[in-house]
């Protein structure tokens, strides 16, 4: 085996099913929680909850079962930083949707809709 | 020219890996970003629907059933039982990685089938969920019945509930799917001595990031689906 291009020395069967017992421990209290305590928290705070819990069983399926811990630093961050562009896709629809939910149902303001298109061919017209 | 290279020497001079792994580990990691902005991409978009519709199924109503248990009242209880098989294989699957790394054909082996057996076993829960959602509860891609109750009667709910769910849970399905085929393909080679004659086995831990890929998805599908 050609260990010296590999730094794999970190990962032991004891570790690995460490990370086993701690994902289903977070698996089984989501779940627990979900039934008997989400309804006296509420939507909110159990959605909250629930990515951070995710964000966590994610981090120990990359970084302990994906070997991403014992990699080099570069391997880190070729991999890692692309994928902080979908913090600001989630953000952005998810105020897009929330905007998009209130204005449903609402009535358009009187000439709104008519009001950019009606300036240009005003000018075409003489 | 040369003081400076050995003033200061930086792995981005060449002649070694900047990241610390092989051409071909680095191209799985790769294609694993670029497929996780595809599940993004389903995910967020699924995520902006919901979020803008003004009415959504609870998933504590929709994923209620368990097989042969007919109409008990048993939220998440199947889809429980699919992360619970779908962690043990990902933990069967890095027990194989460990004992490529010792060389120990045997032992590769004797984890890749519990892997593969995991596999399948995943992928019949999933057909059992489909299932039971299109032949008894009657969902479809362009409709559902999974709406407000009206009346007493049941209404239709978001035309889109089922074709997201279908979709992504599909797309999930088909990686299960592929990943099991490439599981099989790899404990044939593993059996045929292949990376004993190669004296490396970096191809059984290149085919478990793509396995591990697929639980990770998982913790998000579940997150979406049936958390939130």
């Amino acid at each position: 085996m050609s260990h010296d291009t590999h730094s794999h020395e970190g990962s032991t069967p004891k570790k690995i099913w460490k990370t086993f017992w701690i994902l289903l421990a977070i698996t089984i209290g989501e779940i627990a929680y979900a039934i008997w305590l989400s309804p006296v928290f509420g939507k909110t705070a159990s959605n909250l909850l629930y990515v951070i819990l995710s964000v966590a069983k994610a981090f120990f399926i990359i970084s302990e079962f994906m070997h991403m811990k014992y990699e080099v630093k570069n391997l880190i961050r070729t991999v890692g930083l692309p994928t902080l562009l979908l913090i600001w896709l989630i953000t952005a629809l998810a105020m897009e949707s929330k905007s998009w939910k209130e204005m449903m149902g609402k009535p358009m303001p009187k000439g709104a809709e008519t009001e950019h298109v009606a300036a240009a061919p005003a000018e075409a017209h003489h | 020219m040369s003081s400076v290279t050995t003033a200061k020497s930086s792995v981005w001079d060449g002649g070694q890996s900047p990241v610390g792994v092989r051409w071909g580990k680095l191209m799985m990691w790769y294609f694993l970003v670029s497929d996780a902005f595809t599940f993004s991409a389903l995910l967020i978009a699924y995520g902006t629907i919901r979020m803008m519709s003004p009415w959504w199924p609870d998933p504590q109503h929709v994923f209620k059933s368990f097989p042969f248990m007919g109409h008990a009242n048993l939220p998440l209880m199947f889809v429980s039982l699919m992360t619970f098989i779908l962690i043990m294989s990902s933990v069967t699957m890095v027990l194989a990685v460990y004992e490529g790394h010792q060389g120990n054909r045997k032992k590769v082996i004797m984890w890749m089938i519990p892997t593969i057996i995991g596999g399948f076993a995943f992928l019949s829960c999933q057909a059992w969920e489909w299932t039971h959602l299109i032949v008894d509860e009657h969902t479809r891609l362009t409709s559902n019945l999974f709406g407000p109750i009206f009346n007493g009667e049941e209404t239709h709910g978001p035309a889109q509930f089922g074709q997201l769910f279908f979709v992504i849970t599909g797309f999930h399905g088909f990686h299960v799917f592929s990943g099991v085929i490439i599981n099989i393909l790899l404990t044939i080679a593993v059996s045929k001595g292949v990376y004993d004659r190669k004296g490396d086995y970096e191809m059984v831990e290149k085919v478990g990031l793509y396995w591990h890929f697929v639980d990770l998805v998982w913790v998000f599908v579940f997150l979406c689906f049936y958390l939130f």
